[in-house]
C-alpha cells in the first residue's frame, strides 16, 4: 500500500517534469513554448478573483485570490497573476502562499496529471503561521502545490527563515498537513543553517 | 574518592613534566562510579571572553534535514558540521530540540563524532571524540557519551562519559564500569 502511494506521489512529480520537458519550459524560463500558447488562447478572463475550493466531502481545501485569471477551457489550464493561496490544516496551522504568477493544471485523465496542481513562479513566499505564534517563511523561485495530497515541492533552491534561524537548501518538500519540511542538498549546495543568537542567558 | 590522591592526580595531569621522557598511565578503580572533577585553566583569557559573550551564532551544514513543527525538532543527516566561534563539531547526524522557537539543545551522533576547540595557541589545542554529544545551550555545557577520548596536546583521557562546561572550562569524566575505569595518560614533552 505504501509502495503504491509512493509510486503515485512520484508519478505526480514525473508528470510535471514531463509536462515541462514537452513544452520546452525550464525552471528559468517558465513562460515559453506551447504552455504560453495555451495561456494566450484563453477563453475566460477573470479579474480580482476569489475562489473557494471545497473537497468532495465539503471541507474547504484552499482559498485562491488573484489579480487576474486566464483560463483555456479546452485544456483546463489557467494562468494566474499574483496568486495568493491559503489553507489551514487540522492542527490550526495556516499556510499562505504568494507568487508573482502561477499556473493551475486541472485534473486530467490518462498520462499526465492525476490531480489538480499549482505551479507558482517568481518570488514565491510560503508563510506558515501556527497557534503557537512560530511563524516560518519559505522563499524560492518555484513551488509545485498538490492541494488534495497536502504536498508541496520547490524543485529549486530555497531559503527558510524563522524566529532566529536561517536555512538554505537545494530543494524543499513539505507535508502541509503534518507541517513536516524535508530539505535536500545538491552536488553544489549543502543544507546550511545559521542559528542566530541562540543563547541569551547572562 | 581520596581527596589527597585526587589533588595529586590533577596536578600530575596538568603539569607538563619536562624531565621524564617515559609516558605514565594512571588507572583509577575507586568503585563502580568514578567521578573526577578537573578544573582546567587552558586559557584564562578565553574564560573571561566566553563569560561576556552571550550572543552566539551557530552554523550547521549537512546533506539533508527534516524540520518537524509539531515535535519542535530539526534533524540533520549526513556529514553534519556544527560551527561556533569557539568550536567545531562533526558527526553523522544532529537533532536540534527547540523550545518556543529557540534552540534548547543539540544532539550529535557519529561513529565517532568529533569536537574540536579552536585556539590560537597550538599548544593548548583540545579535541574530544565520542559516540554522542549533547550540547545544552542554556548552561553552555556539552555532555559527551560513549567511548569518550579527550586529547589535549599529547595528553589523553578515556572515559564512558565526560561533561565540559564551555564557560568555566571545567571537565568532569565518569566511568560506569570497574573494568574500564577513567584512564589518564600523560605524555611529557620531549626536550
Amino acid at each position: 500500500m505504501r509502495l503504491k502511494l509512493s509510486i503515485h506521489k512520484n508519478s505526480f512529480l514525473y508528470a510535471i517534469s514531463i509536462c515541462f520537458m514537452i513544452s520546452g519550459t525550464s525552471a528559468q524560463q517558465p513562460h515559453s513554448g506551447s504552455n504560453q500558447l495555451a495561456i494566450e488562447n484563453h477563453d475566460l478572463l477573470l479579474e480580482s478573483v476569489k475562489l473557494d475550493k471545497f473537497s468532495t466531502n465539503g471541507a474547504l481545501t484552499y482559498v485562491l485570490e488573484a489579480l487576474a485569471l486566464k483560463q483555456n477551457s479546452s485544456t483546463g489550464t489557467s494562468h494566474i497573476d499574483q496568486p495568493t493561496i491559503e489553507f489551514e490544516n487540522p492542527e490550526g496551522t495556516l499556510w499562505k502562499v504568494t507568487a508573482r504568477r502561477g499556473t493551475l493544471y486541472k485534473r486530467q485523465v490518462g498520462l499526465v496529471l492525476l490531480d489538480e496542481t499549482f505551479h507558482l513562479t517568481g518570488d514565491v513566499e510560503i508563510i506558515r503561521s501556527s497557534l503557537s505564534d512560530q511563524t516560518l517563511k519559505i522563499s524560492s523561485e518555484h513551488f509545485f502545490l498538490f492541494p488534495s495530497k497536502n504536498h508541496g515541492e520547490t524543485m529549486s533552491p530555497v531559503i527558510i527563515t524563522s524566529l532566529n534561524t536561517n536555512t538554505t537548501a537545494a530543494n524543499l518538500s513539505v507535508n502541509l498537513r503534518l507541517g513536516e519540511i524535508r530539505l535536500e542538498s545538491s552536488p553544489t549546495q549543502n543544507v546550511e543553517t545559521k542559528v542566530l543568537y541562540a543563547q541569551a542567558k547572562k | 574518592m581520596n581527596q589527597v590522591q585526587h589533588k595529586t592526580l590533577k596536578q600530575k595531569f596538568f603539569m607538563h613534566k619536562q624531565k621524564s621522557k617515559k609516558p605514565k598511565t594512571f588507572f583509577l578503580t575507586f568503585g563502580q562510579k568514578i567521578n573526577i572533577v578537573l578544573t582546567v585553566s587552558i586559557c584564562v583569557a578565553n574564560v573571561f571572553a566566553s563569560a561576556n559573550s552571550f550572543q552566539k551564532n551557530y552554523f550547521i551544514s549537512s546533506k539533508t534535514a527534516v524540520i518537524n513543527q509539531q515535535e519542535q525538532t530539526a534533524s540533520y543527516q549526513g556529514d553534519v558540521t556544527v560551527s561556533e566561534g569557539k568550536f567545531t563539531i562533526k558527526g553523522d547526524s544532529l537533532i536540534i530540540n527547540y523550545d518556543k522557537g529557540r534552540v534548547k539543545e543539540l544532539l550529535v551522533s557519529g561513529s565517532p563524532s568529533l569536537y574540536e576547540e579552536k585556539s590560537n595557541q597550538k599548544q593548548s589545542k583540545m579535541s574530544i571524540k565520542a559516540s554522542n554529544m549533547q550540547y545544552r545551550t542554556n548552561i553552555n555545557e556539552i555532555h559527551f557519551k560513549g567511548s569518550v577520548e579527550l586529547q589535549q596536546n599529547r595528553d589523553t583521557v578515556s572515559a564512558d562519559s565526560l561533561k565540559y562546561n564551555l564557560d568555566t572550562q571545567e571537565l568532569s569524566a565518569t566511568s560506569n564500569d570497574k573494568s574500564e575505569p577513567v584512564r589518564i595518560t600523560i605524555n611529557p614533552l620531549s626536550k
